[in-house]
């Protein structure tokens, strides 16, 4: 479903000459509804890799295929659709919308094009996942009512709202500390199979890469694979 | 959960920010819709004075030139199937019972019910009665004698004279009546107290009394000057369907001509009251009833055949047709002369000797200048029929009612010693039969004058009945030609409520900078906000939303807050409106503007106030979004990254100052000499450009500053500079909305005048006159000759070294500042051009042909044609009273019509600077009197008095012309009067500059604060390497200090180049010292925003904003 062929990022350094290369030549292939966890140290250029993979960002060099798709033969506008639609995000920091409820912020994804599903639909599907995620009753609530925890189910629920293929998260347990952390690891391995989708998780937490799945070690640009452990 | 729904959401929760483009909004809007609000509710104020005035007046008949019959009211209200109100209308003076109050120049309208009927709300129709020896005071009259009903007051009236007033033989011992009167009432409003045919939002001062009674004091029982004319509900009153009744109805008497049969001579006679008949009367007559014999009959001073003498007679010149029915035989020659028997004896005169007449002709001022000419003697007349006609005398006043020559009063000095007794006799025995016949040519050589050329008309009966030649004569003249014609003074005054000045416009440019500072403080509020976000559009981003639908989504929640903003606004609006409407009453004080606001008018406010806010909002938009979502994302890092962005070199802000500059030296160089009018706006436009240049400068050194990023930082300051340029965009705006407040402070400081500062100088407004004096009535004298003072009984010594200029008067409309009405028909001045030429009066600002100084004057004497009159006015009567310009071909011209109802063109020629004669237009004496001959005398005068004893001459001239109502001001008091409106209009420009300099600050202090909470990390890290707290203050200081810096230098340089000829021109009055010390505050009030954002910004835990990284 996803494919990364010889994929390579650099970034024009200021000052210093020449230039920083941060992905080298990255080659990844992930099954639709399988599991990658991605590992490695502060600055390697895991953000990068998971911004390319996201379609916020493009490479330097090499391909990124997506269903087949080739993402840099596409405008911003496809892009953007394609983000949309296929794929989910979930940040480090939540980004939650602080001005909206927790049901509203689920649907905020839905709001990018116009009239693609019925609004009572996703409506159900919103309410669906959120009770699945343990937060029917707080649908409600605002996020600054909300725990760290519970912030980034919601972030992970609206990530999911409109049926993505591919699910990315960088370091999504990055600020919630130890219980937190493995309960939305709990979480995104139960979704992973019950909602049937792709996922790539950035962690340099070792304990959650091992709930989640196959692992693989980002370090000087290159990807290895550490397999499951 | 929708786009709306979520703008809506998060109008709520960032309501703070919200609430602050919100106040922008609003005063923006406020100051908008409040300015247009000013505009409808002059041209409302001015459309209510134009119904309170002319209540349902539709046309109106003003005969300037003489009367009419009262029972014309009656025969035209029943061809039109309306209410026709006859009217006297008189310039007099009124004065409380005890003289202690005055007012100088009061309308005296003598009225009847019709005129209530025409004009009084109707539900008030017993408002009129039948007063006896009572009159009706509007109520402004009333409150400034304060005299109420009950009190008895004087009146002094003009008397129209009979014959024009400066025909040598008219009487000018009569020129006013005095009544005694009892205050009936006072008439408010609504009962017509109005009245006035000049547009005018100030008020008159109205004496109405009965018609019949003023008619009997006057001794013009049943007469009126003026005929309203109400609409009626068939809605059918036209002009043209009003003369068209004149046309059908007129009679003789309303032409004051009288037909009359005399018995022996078997002829018909057509005179006229006025004794002299206009030459058109006089042409129609000729052509009706054939066989017209013209006549013109003379005094004469004396007859002379070598030494001897007969004094005072009677010549009369007569036309000799081929039917012969005439004493002149038809052959008779131009320079031949019959006389009487009487005549000749007295002389001892023969035929075929020579006879010298010797008779005063007209001239200005009553100043009687005597003319002789020669005849040859061609028979002798025997004393009988038909030589022997004493009927052949016009009723000269004076005269023709005297038994005795000894008794005669005309209005000419004769020696009464030279009446022999034998003149006696002959008065007894033939009255005043002409000694004397010429032809009618010769005689119309001497004697006609621009009153007529006849004093009467004489038809053989031929079986003829008096109204068969009545109706032909009447169906010969157009009687718009002897001044009887309908004017629409409904529609005109309703176009007179369109001002000129649109106030709405005016307004809306006073308080232009407030509007474009709230404007862009709008903008500034919103960025911010929205900046504040940029994680969240960041996150939009990530999960799918298009960059253009991220900024619909920003635009629409600042769209909600516009329409609540600009809804709010509109209602702040009206106050501002009030306070607006209460400064311009101030400068034109007198008038009555009510509050007035069109539901329109408040939409359109609203919807623009909407649209300059989305304008400015949607310029801020443009950029959102465009950053990546990654790049928003890590908002909290963004600082590090920023070295990466793209260097410009600010090519664009350098080429904008390259291109701006080389305008205004192009425009300086093409157009910044010479001394016409254009110099003014080569220099504004040059120092304009001049700030455009600026403020490119300006966003071109910001970006290059931005540029220089890998050269190391060598100070603290240079950091801030640095840091400054980071964001052009609000350190631009900050520039420019300090630069355009500096920029207007200055200019409209020095282009403040002091009307009095040069006030002796003769070409300075006061045209270097002490005095200005206005009169009711005309003053025919000349006031600088000795004769003239001693028959005003002035006394000379207390008149000595004053020089007086007087002026002919036309009324019309009062075309100064203080009219809010668009003047149609200004007052016009007759003035004879060489007389301010000699004194060097009054400054040009302008001519057609480019020259200044006083040899200007004489455009007035250039022949433009026959329709067209130069004309000359001053600044503020030309361009903001009449809308008018000089030189342009559409806009130099007004339409006018003289006192015969013909149309003719006033050119503008000249203008004035700022005068005491402003509301008037200026043309020469001659062209004045062609065109309304009979406006008698002299009723404004200029004085020039020696400063020391104007007091005293002020006293003893309006002490002795009481009787003309002269009403004396300083003339500097005047000018300075005239000038107080304009510095007001300037005040209120300030003022409102002021608020948008203040308004501009809190813009500049908001930079500084949304600058330091940005860069608080930064700021703790810098705290944290080791920087003290003061040195962190002073390079945000030096930071924001660049930028207040670089706004005031724009400004001042730009301004000081814009108003380099205002600041040299006379009379300037530049307060420096205000000036400079209004820019050093608007300096230090920026320092202390600075100070006070730093202060907020650096307060508190620094190391805290590091750890929340
Ligand atoms: N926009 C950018 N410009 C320049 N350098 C960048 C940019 N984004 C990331 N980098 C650099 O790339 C490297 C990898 O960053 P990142 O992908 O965020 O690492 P990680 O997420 O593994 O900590 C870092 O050294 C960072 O400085
Ligand atoms: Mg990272």
């Amino acid at each position: 479903m996803l494919e990364l062929i010889n994929v390579a990022k650099n970034y024009e350094s200021p000052g210093r000459t020449g230039q920083l290369c941060v992905l080298k030549d990255i080659t990844l292939k992930v099954e639709t509804g399988s599991s990658v966890v991605i590992v490695g140290p502060s600055g390697s250029g895991k953000s990068t890799l998971l911004n390319i993979i996201g379609a916020l960002d493009r490479p330097s060099a090499g391909k990124v295929l997506f269903d087949g798709k080739d993402l840099a033969a596409l405008g911003e506008i496809e892009l953007a659709r394609i983000r949309n639609r296929q794929i989910g995000f979930v940040f480090q920091l939540h980004h939650l919308l602080p001005q909206c409820t927790v049901l509203e912020n689920v649907l905020v994804p839905t709001l990018a094009e116009k009239n693609r599903v019925s609004k009572k639909e996703v409506r159900e599907r919103a309410v669906n996942l959120l009770e699945r995620v343990g937060l029917k009753d707080w649908m409600l609530y605002r996020p600054g009512e909300l725990s760290g925890g519970q912030r980034q189910r919601v972030a992970v629920v609206r990530a999911l709202i409109n049926r993505p293929k591919l699910l990315l998260a960088d370091e999504p347990t990055g600020s919630l500390d130890e219980a937190s952390s493995q309960n939305i690891a709990d979480l995104l391995v139960e979704l992973n199979r019950s909602e049937d989708v792709a996922m790539i998780v950035v962690t340099h937490s070792v304990k959650l890469a091992e709930r989640i799945g196959h692992v693989m070690e980002l370090s000087d640009g290159i990807l290895t694979d550490k397999g499951r452990r | 959960m929708s786009l709306f729904g979520l703008a809506k959401r998060s109008l709520g929760f960032y309501w703070r920010t919200n609430l602050g483009v919100l106040l922008a909004v609003l005063v923006s809007t406020a100051v908008l819709s409040g300015a247009l609000v000013v505009g409808d509710s002059v041209r409302h104020s001015l459309k209510m004075t134009a119904v309170a005035r002319l209540g349902r007046t539709e046309v109106a008949l003003v005969q300037q030139n003489g009367f009419f019959r009262t029972e014309l009211a009656d025969e035209l209200a029943a061809e039109l199937d309306t209410t026709v109100a006859p009217v006297l209308q008189l310039r007099g003076r009124v004065a409380d019972s005890n003289e202690s109050r005055w007012e100088n120049r009061v309308e005296i309208y003598g009225v009847d019910e019709r005129f209530f009927k025409v004009g009084a709300e109707e539900k008030k129709g017993a408002f009129w009665e039948d007063w006896r020896q009572g009159v009706v005071l509007n109520e402004p009259l009333a409150a400034r004698l304060r005299v109420g009903v009950g009190e008895k007051i004087g009146l002094r009236i003009e008397n129209p004279g009979l014959m024009p007033r400066e025909v040598p033989l008219a009487p000018d011992s009569d020129l006013s009546i005095f009544l005694r009167a009892e205050v009936r009432a006072i008439a408010g409003k609504s009962e017509f107290g109005r009245f006035g045919l000049q547009a005018n939002q100030i008020a008159p001062l109205n004496v109405y009394l009965p018609i019949k009674w003023l008619g009997e004091n006057l001794d013009r029982d049943s007469q009126a000057n003026v005929l309203l004319v109400s609409g009626n509900p068939q809605d059918s009153i036209t002009v043209e369907k009003a003369n068209e009744a004149i046309r059908k109805h007129w009679q003789l008497a309303d032409a004051e001509l009288e037909l009359r049969r005399l018995d022996w001579q078997d002829v018909f006679e057509l005179r006229s009251r006025r004794i002299l008949m206009d030459e058109a009367l006089a042409a129609a007559a000729m052509q009706a009833g054939g066989q017209a014999v013209g006549i013109l009959t003379y005094f004469v001073n004396e007859l002379r055949v070598g030494e001897k003498t007969t004094p005072y007679s009677m010549v009369t010149a007569m036309g000799r047709p081929a039917e012969g029915n005439s004493i002149i035989p038809s052959n008779m020659q131009d320079d031949e002369i019959l006389v009487n028997r009487w005549l000749a004896d007295d002389l001892g005169a023969n035929v075929g000797d020579s006879i010298e007449l010797t008779y005063f002709v007209l001239s200005p001022m009553r100043t009687l200048v005597e003319q002789k000419n020669s005849f040859q003697i061609r028979k002798i007349l025997p004393m009988d029929k038909p030589a022997v006609d004493p009927n052949l005398m016009p009723d000269f006043p004076g005269l023709a009612d005297s038994n005795n020559c000894r008794d005669w009063k005309p209005g000419i000095d004769i020696d009464l010693d030279k009446i022999r007794d034998k003149d006696e006799v002959y008065w007894d025995d033939y009255r005043g039969t002409p000694k004397a016949f010429v032809t009618l040519e010769a005689g119309q050589k001497l004697w006609s004058n621009r009153y007529g050329n006849m004093t009467a008309v004489r038809y053989p009966r031929s079986g003829r009945a008096v109204q068969d030649i009545a109706k032909e004569l009447l169906g010969g003249v157009e009687p718009a030609s002897v001044g009887l014609f309908f004017q629409s003074v409904r529609a005109r005054g309703m176009e007179a409520g369109n001002p000129t000045t649109d106030f709405g416009q005016l307004f809306l440019g006073l308080s232009m900078f407030l509007i474009i500072a709230a404007v862009i403080l709008t903008g500034i509020l919103f960025v911010f906000g929205v900046e504040s976000r940029s994680r969240q559009v960041g996150m939009l981003l990530a999960v799918g939303f298009r960059p253009r639908l991220v900024r619909r989504l920003l635009f629409l929640e600042g769209g909600l807050v516009a329409v609540l903003g600009a809804i709010a606004g509109t209602a702040a609006g009206l106050l501002y409106t009030k306070v607006m409407i209460y400064l311009l009453m101030i400068a034109v004080s007198g008038s009555d503007i009510q509050f007035y606001a069109k539901p329109s008018t408040l939409v359109v406010g609203a919807l623009a106030g909407v649209g300059v806010s989305l304008f400015a909002i949607w310029l801020t938009l443009r950029k959102q979004a465009s950053r990546p979502a990654r790049e928003l994302l890590a908002q909290g890092l963004e600082w590090q990254f920023f070295a990466a962005g793209r260097v410009s070199k600010g090519r664009i802000g350098l080429a904008t100052a390259a291109a701006a500059t080389i305008g205004a030296i192009v425009l300086l160089v093409a157009l910044g000499t010479g001394d016409s009018s254009a110099v003014t706006g080569a220099f504004f436009g040059a120092g304009g450009l001049l700030l455009i240049a600026g403020l490119g400068l300006s966003q071109a050194l910001l970006k290059r500053a931005g540029g220089v990023w890998n050269r190391p930082m060598v100070s603290l300051a240079g950091l801030g500079l640095r840091n400054s340029t980071r964001r052009s965009g609000r350190s631009l705006a900050v520039i420019g909305l300090l630069a355009c407040g500096t920029f207007l402070v200055i200019a409209v400081g020095a282009n403040r005048h002091d009307p009095l500062s040069e006030a002796h100088r003769r070409d300075s407004g006061t045209g270097g006159f002490t005095l200005f004096g206005e009169s009711a009535i005309g003053i025919l004298h000349d006031l600088n000759s000795k004769e003239g003072r001693a028959s005003l009984i002035l006394d000379d010594k207390s008149l000595e070294g004053v020089e007086v200029v007087q002026l002919r008067v036309r009324d019309g409309d009062d075309a100064s500042c203080f009219n809010l009405n668009q003047a149609q028909m200004p007052r016009l001045l007759g003035v004879r051009p060489e007389e301010l030429k000699k004194r060097g009066s009054f400054g040009f600002a302008d001519t057609i042909e480019g020259k200044g100084g006083k040899e200007a004057w004489d455009l007035l004497n250039r022949d433009e044609g026959d329709d067209v009159v130069p004309a000359i006015g001053d600044y503020p009567t030309i361009i903001w009273a009449l809308g008018k310009t000089i030189g342009v071909e559409s806009k130099n011209e007004l339409k006018y019509r003289d006192e015969k109802g013909r149309s003719f063109r006033l050119r503008l020629v000249g203008m004035l600077k700022s005068s005491i004669l402003q509301g008037s237009l200026l043309i020469a004496e001659d062209e004045f009197i062609r065109r309304f001959p009979s406006e008698d005398g002299y009723r404004v005068l200029l004085i020039d008095a020696p400063e020391t004893k104007a007091d005293a001459v002020s006293a003893h001239l309006s002490e002795r012309l009481t009787n003309f109502g002269l009403a004396i001001t300083s003339a500097k008091q005047r000018l300075a009067e005239f000038g107080k409106v304009e510095n007001t209009y300037l005040s209120i420009f300030q003022m409102l500059g002021g608020l948008g300099l203040v308004l501009g600050s809190v813009g500049l202090g908001l930079v500084v604060l949304r600058n330091m909470l940005e860069r608080r990390g930064e700021l703790a890290m810098l705290r944290a390497v080791g920087f003290n707290k003061t040195a962190l203050k002073r390079m945000v200081f030096y930071e924001h200090a660049a930028l207040v810096l670089g706004g005031l230098v724009c400004g001042v340089v730009a301004a000081l180049v814009a108003v380099g000829p205002a600041l040299k021109s006379p009379g300037a009055d530049v307060h420096y010292l205000s000036l400079g010390l209004t820019i050093v505050a608007i300096g230090i009030s920026g320092v202390v925003w600075i100070w006070i954002a730093t202060t907020l910004a650096l307060r508190g835990g620094m190391l805290e904003a590091l750890r929340n990284e």
